[in-house]
């Protein structure tokens, strides 16, 4: 799912200089939601935690080999979930604070096949930290280290139709 | 300016109220101070604010208008009515007012910040949207003191002159509807023990 040259451990090496600068790493067009066949999903919604469909996937060796490649860091699985946001969906930091693992790393593909606009934002106290734009194709790494939070923005009315994919790896450190 | 109905059988609806304490007040206002309310919300400066929860136009706390200053020095003197109604002894508010756009929201969330000491939620609307924009309040299950289920018991529309006034708490969950056309106006703000 890893498009190339990100699939290529030499060249995410190359990248982790400006990884372990912001903690973080946005790679525009670094998978293809087309070859991403989404499972069946089921319904979550908590008010006070979040909106959305969800599926829980086996680990898969290409995302931890990109993640370890990236960070230098041998890392340990903990879970890859599979997010659907429609209109009227989000996820909060409250929801986040259940299942958030750290310290570690967490990827993001985002195998929606539009744009519907909202993003999903990473955050420590009031400050926001990273603000990971929807674009179909775009790999977000990011440390999840104490205190950081994410949330997904709420979708509106004027997404339409529009459904948001994103799959999520999430890595505890091995060492 | 405030002109309160009688508070006893408020109270009474305010206590038996579901999913949570509330109660609203239609025609709290007098149609010409509603006016002189609501230009001064037109005046006042907003500024979109977007974060995890929300999506609106918050104005300064306390507002900068003379009429807004008016109406938070009037529920500052409402203070006993709205002890006795709402069963509890409250001696101020505090407040702002909001404007909600089409696309703005206000996700599900309690208010009660333990630090801050909230007791009671209101809001006073000053101007309804043409669709969306509702307060909805939530019904809470819980399990070993965690919410496992949320249901919506309760959608209160937004009309022009109407005080709602709900108890704050961990399962007091509510929102704002997203608005879906028009604008909806309102003052809000807490009352404190």
């Amino acid at each position: 799912m890893i498009r190339a040259p990100f699939d290529d451990a030499s060249v995410l090496a190359k990248l982790r200089p400006a990884f372990e600068a912001q903690r973080s790493m946005i790679l525009p067009g670094a998978c293809d939601p087309d070859l991403f066949r989404a499972p069946p999903m089921n319904r979550f919604f908590l008010a006070h935690r979040g909106r959305y469909h969800l599926a829980e996937l086996p680990p898969r060796d290409d995302l931890r080999a990109f993640a370890e490649a990236l960070t230098g860091r041998r890392l340990l699985p903990a879970w890859l979930r599979l997010f659907r946001f429609r209109r009227g969906c989000y996820s909060l930091f409250y929801d986040d604070s259940l299942s958030r693992i750290e310290p570690g790393v967490e990827v993001t593909l985002d195998l929606s096949r539009e744009m519907a606009g909202a993003p999903a934002v990473y955050q420590s106290g009031p400050t926001q930290l990273l603000v990971v734009p929807q674009v179909p194709g775009l790999v977000a790494a990011v440390e999840r280290a104490p205190g950081v939070f994410r949330y997904d923005r709420y979708l509106p009315a004027s997404v339409g139709r529009a459904a948001v994919l994103r799959l999520r790896a999430a890595f505890r450190y091995a060492d | 300016m405030i002109r309160w109905p009688d508070p006893r059988p408020l109270a009474k609806k305010f206590a038996a109220a579901k999913p949570f304490r509330h109660a609203i007040v239609d025609g709290l206002l007098a149609p010409a101070d509603h006016a002189r309310l609501r230009e001064g919300l037109e005046a006042e400066p907003l500024v979109r604010a977007e974060g995890e929860i929300y999506s609106h136009r918050p104005g300064a706390d306390p507002p900068l208008h003379p009429a807004l200053r008016a109406f938070f020095d009037a529920l500052q003197d409402s203070c006993a009515t709205v002890s006795e109604i709402c069963g509890r002894q409250l001696s101020w508010a505090d407040g702002a007012a909001y404007a909600y756009l089409a696309g703005d929201y206000l996700l599900p969330h309690s208010d009660a910040l333990a630090e801050l000491g909230r007791a009671v939620a209101y809001a006073y609307y000053l101007a309804a949207p043409d669709q969306g924009g509702e307060l909805e309040l939530f019904e809470c299950s819980t399990r070993e003191g965690l919410i496992v289920r949320t249901r919506t018991a309760k959608r209160i529309a937004v009309r022009p002159r109407r005080l709602v006034l709900f108890e704050v708490h961990d399962a007091a969950l509510h929102q704002v509807c997203e608005v879906l056309a028009g604008a909806r106006h309102s003052v809000a703000g807490w009352f404190y023990p």
